[in-house]
Order: C-alpha cells, then sequence, then structure tokens
C-alpha cells in the first residue's frame, strides 16, 4: 500500500509539478490531432467498457455517464 | 440503403436540435457508428450496435446524441461448482429444467436478452474558460432498466495547457428478473417437487415481493495537463457508493454435502463503496501515437483491481493505420465470495460464487486497421481476444468435486466494424 502511495506520489509529481510543462498556443499542431484527443475512439472505450462491466468487477475510472445494464 | 441512411441521420439531427438551444435547422458534423460482435466459446455471444451523432452549434455549444442496441444469447455460468455427477437446475422462470454432464461447469443456456439505450448530452461554456456538460441516459432490457443523469464542470488553466473537471453522476435502476426475485440464500426450487406448492396465481416460492432498485452516485475529479508538444496525460480520481438490490438474480452457490449438493441463490451485500484512481498518457512518436494507461480500484467488499492498457496507433501512410492492442487486469477475490458452502461450516450472512468476484486475471491482445477514404469518411475494423486465465482449484476439495478443474479459463473473440462521416 506504502508503495503504490509512493508511486502515484512520484507520479503526480512527475506530471504535474513543473511550471515549464505544456506549450505555447502556437505549438498545438501535433495535440490537435484527433488520435491525440482521449476520446477519439469513443465507441470502442464504450463497447469495452460494456463487456468489461459484465465480465470483471472493476468498471469506469476513465469518465462518467453511460448507461447502466444488468449484465450477466 | 442510402434512404435509411439520411432518415437516420434526420431522425438524429431533429434530435440534437432537441436536445440543444438553437432553433435553426442543425447540420450535423460528425456522425459515428459501429457493430461489435463479442462470442465466448461454447457460452454467450453478444451482438451490439450504436450509432452517435454529435453537433457543434458554434460558439463551443455541441450536443451529443448516442442510440445503442444489443442482443445476448447463449449460456452463462450459474455460479454452481462442477461436480463429479450431472446436476440438474431449475431455469429462471422455474417452468423448465436444464442437465449438466458430469464433471461440465454448470451453464444456464437460457439466457437470453435484448437491450435498447440512449444517451444524450450537452456542452456549453460557461466563460471564455469554463465549460459545462449535462447529459442523461435511459436504458431498458427485458429484466433491467436504468436512468440516470451527469454533469460536470471544467476549467482551464495555464495557457489552457491544465483542464481541473469535477463531475458527478446518478442513476436508479430496476430489476424484475425473470421468475422474480430469489430469497438470498433459500433453496433453488426443483421444477418437478414443487409444482404442487405453487398457489393459484402460480408464485414461485422463495422469491421476494416486487422489483428490485439500485442507486448509484458517482463523483469525478479529473486533472488534464499537456506535457509537451507531443504528450498530453490526465489523471482521474473518481468514488462510486451503489445502494440497494446488487445480487444477481440468476446465481447459484452450491451447498456441498458428503454425496450430494443442494443449490442456494447467492446472496451480496446491498451497499458498496469504490474509489478508483485513472492515469493516462498519450505520445505523439513520429507520426504515431501511443496511448498506455493505468487504473487502480479499491472497493469495501474488499476487492483491489489493476488494469494496464496500451493501445500503439502506427501510421502507415497519411490514410491508413494499424494498431495493436493489449490490455492486463487482474483483481483480488471479493470478501463474500465462496466456491462453494459445506454443512461443516455456519452459513454466512453473504455468499456468490460468481467467478467475475473471484481472484483473476484477464488478457486482451488484438489489431485494430483504420483507413480514411478518398470521401473523408473513416472506416475501422478490429479483431480482439479477450482471455480469462484458468485459476488454480482450491485444495481439499469435497469429493464430489476431486479432481475437477473449477476455474477454467474463457475465452472471448471480439470483432468490430465502424464507419465515421461528417459535414
Amino acid at each position: 500500500m506504502k508503495k503504490t502511495k509512493l508511486f502515484l506520489l512520484l507520479l503526480i509529481i512527475v506530471l504535474f509539478s513543473g511550471c515549464s510543462l505544456g506549450v505555447q498556443p502556437w505549438e498545438r499542431d501535433v495535440l490537435a490531432r484527433d488520435a491525440m484527443m482521449f476520446d477519439n475512439e469513443a465507441l470502442d472505450i464504450a463497447f469495452d467498457g460494456h463487456i468489461y462491466f459484465s465480465k470483471e468487477a472493476t468498471s469506469g475510472g476513465s469518465g462518467i455517464g453511460g448507461g447502466g445494464c444488468g449484465c450477466n | 440503403m442510402a434512404v435509411t441512411k439520411n432518415r437516420l441521420l434526420t431522425t438524429l439531427t431533429s434530435a440534437c436540435v432537441a436536445l440543444g438551444v438553437s432553433s435553426s435547422a442543425a447540420e450535423v458534423t460528425e456522425v459515428d457508428s459501429a457493430i461489435l460482435i463479442y462470442s465466448e466459446i461454447d457460452r454467450v455471444s453478444l451482438a451490439e450496435m450504436a450509432v452517435s451523432a454529435k453537433h457543434d452549434f458554434g460558439n463551443e455549444r455541441i450536443g451529443s446524441l448516442k442510440l445503442v442496441f444489443d442482443s445476448l444469447t447463449g449460456s452463462s455460468a450459474n455460479g454452481a461448482t462442477s461436480a463429479n455427477f450431472a446436476q440438474t437446475f431449475t431455469s429462471p422462470s422455474g417452468s423448465e429444467t436444464y442437465t449438466t454432464a458430469p464433471g461440465e461447469t454448470p451453464l444456464d443456456g437460457s439466457f437470453k436478452d435484448t437491450r435498447g439505450a440512449i444517451d444524450a448530452s450537452y456542452s456549453f461554456p460557461l466563460s471564455r474558460l469554463t465549460k459545462a456538460v449535462v447529459g442523461s441516459h435511459f436504458s431498458a432490457e427485458i429484466d433491467y432498466t436504468s436512468i440516470g443523469a451527469n454533469s460536470s464542470i471544467s476549467r482551464d488553466f495555464n495557457k489552457r495547457n491544465t483542464t481541473l473537471s469535477l463531475g458527478v453522476a446518478f442513476s436508479h435502476d430496476i430489476i424484475n428478473p425473470q421468475g422474480g426475485r430469489p430469497d438470498p440464500l433459500t433453496t433453488m426450487i426443483d421444477q418437478q417437487e414443487d409444482d404442487d406448492d405453487k398457489d393459484d396465481d402460480n408464485d414461485i416460492p422463495n422469491r421476494l415481493p416486487g422489483n428490485g432498485t439500485k442507486n448509484a452516485a458517482d463523483i469525478i475529479l479529473s486533472l488534464t495537463q499537456v506535457i509537451d508538444r507531443n504528450t498530453i496525460s490526465r489523471l482521474n480520481y473518481s468514488y462510486g457508493r451503489v445502494s440497494g438490490y446488487q445480487n444477481d438474480p440468476y446465481k447459484f452457490v452450491s451447498l456441498v454435502y458428503p454425496d450430494s449438493i443442494n443449490y442456494l441463490y447467492e446472496s451480496r451485500q446491498d451497499l458498496r463503496n469504490k474509489h478508483a484512481l485513472f492515469g493516462e498518457v498519450k505520445r505523439n512518436i513520429s507520426g504515431d501515437v501511443l496511448t498506455a494507461s493505468y487504473r487502480f480500484m479499491k472497493d469495501d467488499w474488499g476487492i483491489k483491481s489493476h488494469t494496464i492498457d496500451m493501445r500503439y496507433r502506427w501510421q502507415k501512410t497519411e490514410k491508413s493505420y494499424f494498431q495493436p492492442h493489449v490490455r492486463w487486469y487482474n483483481q483480488s477475490a471479493a470478501n463474500h465470495f465462496i466456491p462453494y458452502l459445506t454443512t461443516d461450516e455456519p452459513m454466512p450472512e453473504y455468499a456468490s460464487s460468481d467467478y467475475r468476484l473471484s481472484d483473476m486475471t484477464a488478457v486482451t491482445y488484438g489489431l485494430k486497421y483504420g483507413r480514411t477514404l478518398s470521401s473523408g469518411r473513416q472506416v475501422s475494423v478490429r479483431l480482439e481476444h479477450y482471455k480469462k486465465l484458468k485459476n488454480k482449484s482450491p485444495p481439499d476439495v469435497p469429493e464430489v468435486m476431486s479432481g475437477l478443474d473449477l476455474y477454467p479459463s474463457v475465452d472471448a473473440i471480439i470483432l468490430q466494424a465502424s464507419f465515421s462521416l461528417g459535414f
């Protein structure tokens, strides 16, 4: 548990601590590509969410919304 | 076919207008559609279709609508353990029986369901840097109905390199199982012996009155950060609380005697609190895109899970790509998971033998191919293999199940075709 917390703390520090993170508005050409969007495969993710919800004990985590189901 | 497609677009467009605030004729800007086949070997099969339309009303106002229809058929594990003799079970309706051969995993072959669902959302700016989203969903199947609403608010900081968002979601589900809701930990009705027990209304014994209900509330806090020109990341924390009827009404727990087995309906806790952390990174590598994510979940049923997911979009040409995908999932068992009950131990308050609550590891691997056509429309197809790995049987099992594979592996094939177009 301590290792997990330490890992997450380090992850947060690495990802978000530096003031130099980020780009200027004119440097967003690559980031503007569809493939760089988190929701660019929304239907795939929704299908997978339905499958894994019905096969495993964990669901969600990446967002909210979506219909419920009594998947068996 | 073209007429049908145009009608569909018109319908979706009209619905987007109805959902939005625009009173002018709307023009659909993006439509995605897909069909998915999920098939387990010798078990359940799912066919699912989805159409999603997103319309930009201008001024950062976007309406979305998604329709989903799916159909399930085939056999599903009923929770009972395999045994060295043939086992006969009563179907959920109480009117039929099915028999499992010696050594085989008991599967209920009467499983059949269809589901229709609709999701709608609308996002709009509150200020130059702040955006809000409101959404709702409704889904209905033969034995299950779900209705819900969600909302989120997000704000950009640091030249829009950092986005902080907070979302909430609520849903209310109604469970109306075929044959009624079993009374937890009572004995499975014997279709032949209990015909005389049915009253004049043909009621099935050992049933709870009325429908079951379940309420779920979720809250999610999300931080998205642009790292550099080629990398973007996000970190989510989510908390979910589910209260109400959470039993699977079609699952049994085996009560094992020295030379026979009795079957009880499962019993789960009616409250579940879940915490999850989810981190994801996307990185552009010379035109290819690597997407990697990790999720940790912990709940008060005693389950902890880890999920690692990686996709690499290999941009073969300007208009086509291959995308291999690997996913690894591992979970620990719920406190009330038990492979079987014996008469040597006191009856627990909660017990479920549903393998989905057991210790388990599953892997998925597959490949997707996508192409942009000369018309600008995009097509893709993906083929994946999902495998729940085999678990070791517990030591010192009772005689009636000795030498049997109690937790066999489960294999499934996932095939999806997608079609997208914009206007």
